[in-house]
C-alpha cells in the first residue's frame, strides 16, 4: 500500500527518531553525562595572544574544547578565564592557523599565533543537512563569502556569485531593477525550458524562486516573469553560499537536486564584544553601450532611396519623415534621451552583533535605493531586516538558533519596455517631445511620443519573509537530536495603469478607456524536519550518521483583476472607481512534499573517506501512483598526500586529494496539480456566465525526471597551500525526461506533460586555481582563476524523426541550438539576400531549408579576480569571461531596412546597383515583396547569429583602512567601487548577456565608507 | 554503543507503537486538495450550469480570440486588407503583411487563426464527449449541449478550410491521433462539416428563448448549412436551407439601416454577447476614426466607389472624418467604441440579410431570374435603392454579388470568401494589389505546425 512506501527501507531511521523521543522523555537515560566532570573546581586561567612578530592580537577567540564556555583577547591580547586544569584550550583568530593547548594544570597559557597562509583546509563547508571541511568533503561544493560578495554594489545576491564559482552559468536577464538572473548549475538538464532552476535554502529553508508577478501585469521585466524573489534577499545580510553541484552533495536532496541546490547563509553574531558596524554606499549608474545608428542624413537617404527602389512617386502622404510633414534637419539621439539618465544608488547597511557565553546575536538593517535611466522618476527602494539569535543551555546539551529576515522592496518602473526598441527604432528626425507649453506633442498625430509611456506605470511591492528555527539536544554524549523548522512568506503586490493620457489627444480618448491591472500574490511555506546526528570513533576510524525525516507544504496564490473605465485618470489606481473589473486570474496551489534522508559517513585515518547519502522522496505534483521514489549517492575520497610515501617523494606538495562520486537525484519542477483532468475558470465571460475551459490535455502518469551524475576531481596544494589547484570533470545523465511535450495546435493545446524516454548528458571540466603570489606583513596578493568548459548534448531520442522536436533538436548536439538558413550573401544582380536551398526544390522554406546548426552554449566560461593588499589599501578586481553565440541585432530587431525606422550604420553598405557586392540587400519601404521575404529569412538566418563572446571587468573595488578599530578604538574604511566598468566584445548589439531588447547591466560606480565600533 | 542497542531492545515495542502512530497520522499527507479554480472533468458535465460554463468559454474565445473577433486579429479587419476593403495607415508589420498580400507562414497572426480554431475544436470535442457520458443530464439537455457542439464544431472547420484549404478534421480530443493527424482534401473536409451541420440542425431547439440569439439554434444551423451549399455551388439545397430560415425562422428584416446592428435588431440570427455588461463591440473600436489622420485604418477607394449613388447604407454603416484638408471614410456599422449603461451592440455572426442573398443567388443559378430579384430587391429596397426588374443570368449574378460586396462589407471575411468561392479573387484582386498571385487564396500552414506533425506537408502552394 502506497500509505507505507514511506517506510519500506527507512526502519532503522524511524527506529532511531522514535527512540530519541524515548530518551527525551525519560529521566533516567537523560541523566546528565559529565556529572561527575562538572563537580571539579574552576581556576583563573590567564595569558596573552601575540602574532609571530610579538605583537598583541585582539580579539583571538579562546574557548574550552568540548564546552561552549569562551573569551576573547582584549587590546593588548590579554584574556582571562575559568576552567578545570584538565580542560584544553582552543585559540582561533581568522588567517591564522588554530593552536589547542591542554592546561594540564598549567594556569598561565601564552600562545604565539602563526599565519595560516590559505587555511582552505579548514574552511568549514554547509553541506545543508550537515557540514564538512573543504578538506574532508568528498562532494562538489563550491563556496563564495561575504568577503566577495560585500564588494559588488548588486542587489540580487546571484549577481555577485557570477564569475566566482566554476559550473554555475549565471546570466542576468535586463538592466532593470528587479529582473531575473537564470542560471544554471552544470548546465541544462531539462528539455524543458522551465525546469532547470536550481533548489535555493537559505538557512535550512527552502526558497520559491519562482515568481508571484501576472505576465499582463509585469511585462516590462524580460521572461514575462514579474520581480524575481531573490531580489528580495539582501546580499549584505549573507554570510556566505554554498553551491551542491555534484551527486554526493545533492542526493541528500532528491527529487529536487538534479539542478544542483544554492545555500544561502545568513550572518550570524560572533562571541565577543558588541561591534556596531555602518556601511554607507552611493553611486551612479549609466547605460554603458549604445548602437552606432544612423544619423538624419544617412537615415533621409536611406528612405529616399527605398521609396525610389520600390518606384513609389510621389512619396505617399504617411512618409512623414521624408515628405516634408517633420523637419528634415533635426537630430536626435533617442538613446541618449530614452534611456541615458544617470542611475544613482544608495545603500546604508547597520549592524549590530556580538555574543558572551552563551549567548551569540546579530541585528541588522539595511536601507536600498536605486533610480532608473528612464526619463521620469522610476525607482527601486528595499528595506531589508534581519535578527539572528543563537543561544546554548548551560550544561550544553541544548542549543537553538533562530534567524528572522524581512525585506520590503517597491520597485517602480514604466509599464513597459519600448523605451528600448523605440529609442532604436525612431527616426532621427522625429518631432520634439515636448511642445512650448511643455505638454507632450503629438506633432498632429503623425506619431506616437514615445514619452506617453511615462504616463502608464508599473509598481512592484514584495515583501519577503524567511524564518527559521534550528533546536538541538545532546541527547548522548555522540547523539544530537536537531530539528530544523522553517516558515517563510512572499507577498508581491502589482499595479500597471494605462491611462486614457498616454494617447493623442486627438483620438478623444477619455478616462472611460483607461485601464488598469492589479495583481496580489502569495505563497507561503512552512517545513519541519526532525534529525538525528550520530558520531561514534572507533579509533582509526570515525563514523557520523545522520537520519532525518522532511515535511513541507507551500501554498501559493495569486488575483489578478483587470479594470476599466474610470471617470478619471486620478482614480485609476483605486479598484472601486473602475466603471468595469473582470478577473484575469485567481489561483490557489498547494504543494506538499515529504521525505526520509540519511547519510554515512566514514573517516578511516583521516585520509579514506567514504559518504553514503540517500533520500525517499514522496510529491504531491505527481499521480497517486508515481508519488515516490528513491534517489541515492556515493563519495570517496582520498587523500593521498597523508601517504607517506608519497608525503617523502613529493615534499613540495602540501595537500592532495582523489575524489569521486556517483549518484541519483530528480527533477520535480512540473507545477502543482499537472496529473489532474479538470476544467479551470477562465477570465472571459459570455452572458454573465464566467467560462470554463479544459484546463490541459490529461495524463495521470508522469514522474520524475533522473538525473545520474558522475564526477572525478583532484585536488593539489603546493608550497603550504599557497598554490591550489582543482580539477573537476563531471558527466550527468538526465533521463525520463519529464516535459511539456510540444504539440501541433490540431491537439487543441501546445503541449503536454510526459515523460520522454530521452537523455541528455552534461559534461565538463571545472578549473579552479587558487595562489598566493605574495604574501608579507604590508604586502599581500591573492589570485583565483576559474574556468568552465561545459559541453552538453543530447543523447537519445527515440523517434527523434518523427517526433513534435524533429526540427528543433539533434542528438548529438547541445538542447541549445538553433536551425537556421544560410546566407549566401546578397545576389549582385537582383539586390536581395540569398539563402542555401538544401533541398533543391527551388524556394526557400523552414523546416527544410532551416539546416545550420548553431550551437547558443557557452564554450568556456569563467572568472580571473585578484586581490591586492599594501598595508592600508586594498584592491580587488574581478574579470568575467565568456565565449559564446548569441541572437545579434537582426533578430526580433527593427522593420525592414527602408521602412519608417532607423537601422545600424553598418546598413549603409548596401546593394545599390547590378554588380554590387555588399553585405546588406536593397532598401526597400516594404512594398517590395521578395525584399520583405528575404529579410524575413535573413532575421531568421545564421547572419542573425554571431559571437557574443565578451570579457568584462565585472568589478573594481579599491579600499582604504584609515583607522583601525584594533588601534583606534572604532575603525573607519573608505572604498570605491565599480560594476560592469568594461566590456570588450565584437558583438553587433547592445550588450553580449542582454541582447537587444532591454536595459543592459548598468555601469555602476559607487563609494562610500564602512564604519565599525 | 552497548548501552544504547541494549536501550533500544527494551523498548523496541514501544517504539514500533509510536512508529505507526506517527505514521497514520501522516499516511494522507501528499493527499491534496483540488485546486479551488479548477472542477475535475467529469463534474463539469453532471450539471447543466457547469456545461453552461464550458460553452461559455468557447463562446467568449470567438469574441476575444479567435477568428471571429472583431479586432485587429479577427477576420473583419485582416480579411478587409487582404482584399480591397480596407487601407492601412498604421505602421503594424503584422498588418501590412495583409494588405500587401504578403502573409508568411512565420506569421504569428496565421498561427493564431490556426490555434484558436483547433482550441475550440478541441473543447466542442471534449463537450460531446463529456455530454454523451453524462449520468445525470435529461434527454432533452444532451439533445441541445450536443447539437451546439456539432453546430461550432462545423463553423470552425468551415472556416478554417476557407482559409487554409485543405486541413485535418479532428473529431476526437486523444493528442495522440491528433499530433499525427493528415490533411483531407477540401471536399471531404465539407463532407464532415455538413454531417456536423445536419446533426445540429436536428438536434437544436427550434426556439429558445432563455438563450435569445447569444448561442446557435435551430435556424442558426439551417443558415450555416445555406452559407456551406452555397459555396459548395449546391444551388437547391443552398435554396431550401434559406427558404426554411426566411418562411420559417421568425426573423424579420430590419427596414431601419441604423438598428440592423443593435442589439435588438430581429434580423439577427446568432450574435455574441460581449463580456462585460455595458462594454460593446471590438469591431467599432477598430474601426471607428476619432480624428484624421487615421491611426490605423480607413475604407479603401476600391470599396466606396463600389457603393451606388443614393445607397442609404453609405449613409448610415460609413462614417466620416476629416482634419481640415482631408477626408477619411470608415466602417460604421457598430458605432459605440465606449461602453454605455447597459450593451447596445454585439457582434453579429449571422443576419437575415444573408440569407435573402443566398436565396437569390440560388435561383439566379437555378435560372429563376424573377425569384432570384425578388430576394435581391428585397435588401436593395431598403437600402432606398431602385429594383431590378430584368436582367440576364450572368449580369443579375453580378448584381448580386455587388449587393453582397456593399452589404457585408467588412463583415467576417465575407469579401474575400465571396471572391475566392465565385472563382473571381484574381480577376478583381490583381489590378489593384500588385502582388496579389492566385495562390493567395489560401493563406498558408503555420510554419511551426508543418515543423510539429511533418504528416501536415506539404504547405500550400505558393509559399
Amino acid at each position: 500500500m502506497k500509505k507505507f512506501a514511506l517506510i519500506k527501507g527507512w526502519g532503522l531511521l524511524w527506529c532511531l527518531l522514535i527512540k530519541t523521543i524515548y530518551l527525551l522523555h525519560s529521566p533516567t537515560y537523560a541523566y546528565p553525562i559529565h556529572t561527575t566532570t562538572l563537580q571539579i573546581q574552576q581556576q583563573p586561567i590567564t595569558g596573552t595572544v601575540t602574532d609571530a612578530t610579538n605583537v598583541p592580537i585582539l580579539g583571538v577567540n579562546i574557548i574550552i574544547k568540548g564546552k561552549t564556555k569562551g573569551t576573547t583577547t582584549d587590546i593588548d591580547g590579554k584574556y582571562q578565564l575559568q576552567a578545570q586544569p584538565t580542560d584544553m584550550l582552543v585559540f582561533s583568530y581568522l588567517g591564522y592557523q588554530l593552536v589547542e593547548e591542554p592546561l594540564n594544570g598549567r594556569t598561565v597559557i601564552n600562545v604565539q599565533l602563526q599565519e595560516d597562509t590559505t587555511m582552505l583546509q579548514q574552511v568549514v563547508i554547509n553541506a545543508g543537512y550537515y557540514t564538512t571541511t573543504e578538506r574532508e568533503r568528498t562532494g562538489s561544493i563550491s563556496r563564495i563569502t561575504a568577503k566577495d560578495i560585500e564588494k559588488q554594489p548588486v542587489s540580487n545576491p546571484l549577481a555577485s556569485l557570477q564569475g566566482r564559482v566554476a559550473g554555475v552559468e549565471i546570466e542576468q536577464t535586463s538592466g532593470l531593477a528587479g529582473s531575473n538572473f537564470n542560471i544554471k548549475i552544470r548546465g541544462r538538464n531539462s528539455i524543458r525550458t522551465a525546469g532547470n532552476d536550481p533548489l535555493y535554502v537559505i538557512d535550512g529553508v527552502p526558497y520559491s524562486s519562482s515568481s508571484l508577478g501576472e505576465r499582463q501585469a509585469s511585462i516590462i521585466l524580460p521572461g514575462g516573469s514579474g520581480v524575481s524573489p531573490l531580489n528580495n534577499i539582501n546580499p549584505s545580510d549573507i554570510e556566505n553560499i554554498e553551491i551542491l553541484k555534484d551527486a554526493d552533495a545533492t542526493a541528500i536532496y532528491g527529487s529536487r537536486g538534479a539542478n544542483g541546490v544554492v545555500l544561502i547563509t545568513t550572518k550570524k553574531g560572533k562571541y565577543g564584544d558588541t561591534k556596531v558596524e555602518f556601511n554607507i554606499l552611493s553611486g551612479l549608474g549609466t547605460v554603458s553601450n549604445a548602437l552606432d545608428l544612423l544619423n538624419t542624413s544617412e537615415y533621409l537617404a536611406m528612405r529616399r532611396e527605398a521609396f525610389a527602389n520600390d518606384g513609389i512617386d510621389p512619396l505617399p502622404s504617411y512618409a512623414y519623415d521624408i515628405n516634408g510633414t517633420w523637419e528634415e534637419n533635426r537630430e536626435t539621439d533617442w538613446q541618449k534621451t530614452l534611456y541615458g539618465k544617470t542611475s544613482y544608488l544608495t545603500n546604508v547597511q547597520g549592524s549590530v552583533s556580538g555574543g558572551s557565553g552563551q549567548t551569540r546575536f546579530l541585528v541588522s538593517g539595511n536601507y536600498h535605493k536605486q533610480t532608473g535611466v528612464f526619463p521620469g522618476n522610476y525607482h527601486n527602494d528595499k528595506i531589508s531586516a534581519l535578527a539572528n539569535l543563537s543561544h546554548r543551555s548551560k550544561n550544553d546539551r541544548l542549543s537553538l538558533q533562530l534567524s528572522t529576515n524581512y525585506t520590503s522592496n517597491q520597485n517602480n518602473l514604466p509599464s513597459d519596455g519600448l523605451f528600448v526598441s523605440k529609442a532604436i527604432s525612431l527616426a532621427p528626425n522625429a518631432p520634439e517631445l515636448y511642445n512650448d507649453d511643455g505638454s507632450l506633442n503629438w506633432e498632429g498625430s503623425t506619431w506616437a511620443n514615445p514619452l506617453a509611456s511615462l504616463k502608464k506605470t508599473y509598481e512592484s511591492n514584495a515583501t519577503t519573509l524567511v524564518a527559521n528555527a534550528r533546536l538541538g539536544y545532546n541527547i548522548l554524549e555522540n547523539l544530537k537530536l536537531t530539528t530544523n523548522l522553517g516558515y517563510t512568506e512572499n507577498h508581491l503586490k502589482e499595479l500597471r495603469t494605462d491611462p486614457s493620457t498616454a494617447f493623442d489627444p486627438a483620438y478623444g480618448i477619455g478616462p472611460g478607456s483607461s485601464t488598469a491591472v492589479h495583481n496580489t500574490g502569495q505563497n507561503i511555506s512552512w517545513i519541519v524536519e526532525p534529525q538525528l546526528h550520530f558520531n561514534y570513533d572507533m579509533g582509526k576510524t570515525k563514523m557520523e550518521a545522520l537520519v532525518g525525516l522532511s515535511f513541507q507544504e507551500q501554498k501559493s496564490s495569486q488575483r489578478s483583476q483587470f479594470a476599466f473605465g474610470f471617470t478619471s485618470n486620478s482614480l485609476i489606481e483605486n479598484l472601486s472607481a473602475a466603471s468595469n473589473i473582470f478577473p484575469l486570474s485567481d489561483l490557489q496551489e498547494q504543494y506538499r512534499y515529504q521525505a526520509a534522508f540519511g547519510r554515512i559517513n566514514l573517516n578511516h585515518k583521516g585520509k579514506y573517506l567514504l559518504n553514503i547519502t540517500g533520500r525517499r522522496d514522496g510529491s504531491s505534483r505527481f499521480g497517486t501512483d508515481k508519488r515516490f521514489a528513491n534517489f541515492g549517492a556515493v563519495g570517496v575520497a582520498w587523500i593521498f598526500s597523508e601517504e607517506t610515501l608519497i608525503d617523502q617523494t613529493f615534499p613540495f606538495l602540501s595537500f592532495g586529494k582523489l575524489r569521486g562520486s556517483y549518484g541519483t537525484t530528480g527533477n520535480d519542477q512540473i507545477g502543482d496539480y499537472q496529473y489532474l483532468d479538470t476544467y479551470s475558470f477562465g477570465t472571459a465571460q459570455y452572458q454573465n456566465i464566467l467560462g470554463l475551459y479544459p484546463t490541459r490535455l490529461f495524463n495521470p502518469d508522469f514522474s520524475w525526471e533522473t538525473n545520474r551524475k558522475l564526477e572525478f576531481s583532484l585536488e593539489l596544494g603546493f608550497v603550504q597551500d599557497r598554490i591550489f589547484i582543482s580539477v573537476n570533470h563531471y558527466r550527468n545523465r538526465s533521463s525520463n525526461q519529464l516535459v511539456g511535450i510540444p504539440l501541433p495546435g490540431t491537439t487543441g493545446f501546445s503541449s503536454i506533460n510526459a515523460n520522454l524516454d530521452a537523455t541528455v548528458e552534461n559534461t565538463g571540466w571545472e578549473l579552479e586555481l587558487n595562489t598566493v603570489n605574495i604574501k608579507t606583513k604590508d604586502l599581500e596578493w591573492i589570485s583565483s582563476f576559474n574556468l568552465t568548459i561545459p559541453k552538453n548534448k543530447l543523447l537519445e531520442f527515440p523517434d527523434l524523426e518523427g517526433s513534435t522536436y524533429a526540427n528543433q533538436l539533434v542528438i548529438g548536439e547541445s538542447l541549445n541550438i538553433r536551425k537556421v538558413y544560410r546566407l549566401n550573401g546578397v545576389n549582385p544582380q537582383t539586390g536581395l539576400y540569398e539563402f542555401e536551398d538544401f533541398n533543391n526544390d527551388g524556394i526557400i522554406t523552414s523546416p527544410d531549408d532551416k539546416q545550420v546548426v548553431k550551437n547558443f552554449d557557452p564554450k568556456y566560461f569563467g572568472g580571473f579576480s585578484n586581490s591586492i593588499r599594501y598595508k592600508k589599501f586594498s584592491m580587488d578586481i574581478l574579470l568575467q569571461f565568456s565565449k559564446q553565440l548569441n541572437w545579434n541585432f537582426w533578430y526580433n530587431g527593427p522593420p525592414i531596412v527602408g521602412s519608417m525606422s532607423n537601422q545600424p550604420s553598418i546598413v549603409l553598405q548596401h546593394w545599390q546597383e547590378e554588380g554590387d557586392i555588399e553585405p546588406f540587400q536593397q532598401f526597400t519601404t516594404g512594398a517590395n515583396q521578395e525584399g520583405v521575404q528575404a529579410f524575413r529569412n535573413y532575421t531568421e538566418s545564421d547572419a542573425a547569429i554571431s559571437d557574443a563572446s565578451y570579457l568584462r571587468l565585472k568589478t573594481l573595488s579599491l579600499a582604504y583602512q584609515l583607522y583601525e578599530k584594533g588601534t583606534n578604538g572604532w575603525g573607519c574604511q573608505l572604498f570605491l567601487r565599480g560594476q560592469n566598468l568594461w566590456t570588450y566584445t565584437n558583438y553587433t548589439g547592445l550588450d553580449p548577456e542582454t541582447g537587444n531588447q532591454t536595459i543592459p547591466p548598468l555601469r555602476f560606480i559607487t563609494m562610500g565608507t564602512r564604519l565599525t565600533f | 554503543m552497548d548501552s544504547t542497542y541494549k536501550l533500544f531492545q527494551k523498548h523496541i515495542t514501544k517504539a514500533i507503537f509510536l512508529m505507526a502512530l506517527v505514521l497514520i497520522s501522516c499516511e494522507n499527507y501528499l493527499e491534496i486538495e483540488p485546486p479551488t479554480n479548477q472542477l475535475t472533468g467529469t463534474v463539469v458535465f453532471e450539471d447543466v450550469a457547469t456545461v453552461n460554463a464550458a460553452f461559455a468559454h468557447i463562446y467568449s474565445e470567438m469574441r476575444e480570440t479567435a477568428f471571429t473577433n472583431g479586432a485587429i486579429t479577427g477576420l473583419s479587419y485582416l480579411m478587409g486588407h487582404y482584399t480591397d476593403e480596407l487601407e492601412l495607415y498604421a505602421n503594424f508589420p503584422g498588418v501590412q503583411t495583409y494588405s500587401n498580400n504578403n502573409v508568411l507562414p512565420s506569421d504569428s497572426s496565421i498561427k493564431q487563426l490556426w490555434d484558436t480554431g483547433y482550441s475550440i475544436i478541441y473543447a466542442t470535442n471534449s463537450i460531446l464527449e463529456g455530454v454523451q457520458a453524462s449520468t445525470s443530464l435529461s434527454e432533452e439537455e444532451k439533445n441541445r449541449f450536443l447539437g451546439e457542439a456539432y453546430f461550432l464544431r462545423g463553423f470552425i472547420h468551415f472556416h478554417l478550410v476557407n482559409i487554409f484549404g485543405d486541413i485535418p478534421f479532428i473529431d476526437s480530443t486523444d493528442y495522440r491521433t491528433n499530433s499525427e493527424v493528415s490533411r483531407l482534401n477540401e471536399e471531404q473536409v465539407y463532407q464532415r462539416l455538413v454531417e456536423d451541420l445536419l446533426n445540429a440542425k436536428e438536434l437544436l431547439p427550434t426556439t429558445d428563448d432563455s438563450l435569445a440569439n447569444l448561442r446557435p439554434n435551430h435556424w442558426t444551423a439551417s443558415a450555416l448549412l445555406g452559407r456551406v451549399y452555397l459555396y459548395r455551388q449546391e444551388w437547391q439545397l443552398a435554396l431550401n436551407e434559406s427558404l426554411h430560415v426566411i418562411s420559417n425562422g421568425g426573423y424579420v428584416l430590419n427596414t431601419d439601416l441604423g438598428q440592423v446592428f443593435l442589439k435588438g435588431s430581429p434580423e439577427t440570427i446568432w450574435q455574441l454577447d460581449t463580456g462585460i455588461p455595458g462594454t460593446n463591440t471590438h469591431e467599432a473600436h477598430t474601426f471607428v476614426i476619432a480624428a484624421g489622420p487615421p491611426s490605423n485604418s480607413a475604407l479603401s477607394e476600391h470599396l466606396l466607389n463600389g457603393f451606388e449613388t443614393g445607397d442609404a447604407r453609405f449613409d448610415e454603416w460609413v462614417g466620416t472624418v476629416s482634419d481640415g484638408s482631408d477626408t477619411w471614410f470608415f466602417p460604421y456599422k457598430y458605432k459605440l467604441n465606449t461602453p454605455t449603461g447597459t450593451t447596445e451592440e454585439c457582434s453579429i455572426l449571422f443576419r437575415l440579410t444573408e440569407l435573402y442573398l443566398t436565396a437569390a443567388e440560388a435561383q439566379a443559378q437555378l435560372g429563376n431570374l424573377p425569384e432570384a430579384s425578388g430576394y435581391l430587391n428585397a435588401t436593395r429596397n431598403r437600402a432606398q435603392l431602385p429594383p431590378i426588374t430584368s436582367m440576364e443570368q450572368d449580369a443579375l449574378l453580378e448584381a448580386i454579388y455587388k449587393e453582397r460586396r456593399i452589404e457585408f462589407f467588412t463583415e467576417q471575411g465575407h469579401r474575400f470568401f465571396d471572391l475566392k468561392r465565385t472563382g473571381r479573387a484574381t480577376t478583381v484582386l490583381s489590378p489593384i494589389k500588385p502582388n496579389w498571385e492566385s495562390t493567395d487564396v489560401r493563406l498558408p500552414i503555420p510554419e511551426v505546425e508543418l515543423a510539429l506533425n511533418p504528416n501536415l506537408l506539404p504547405q500550400n502552394e505558393g509559399y
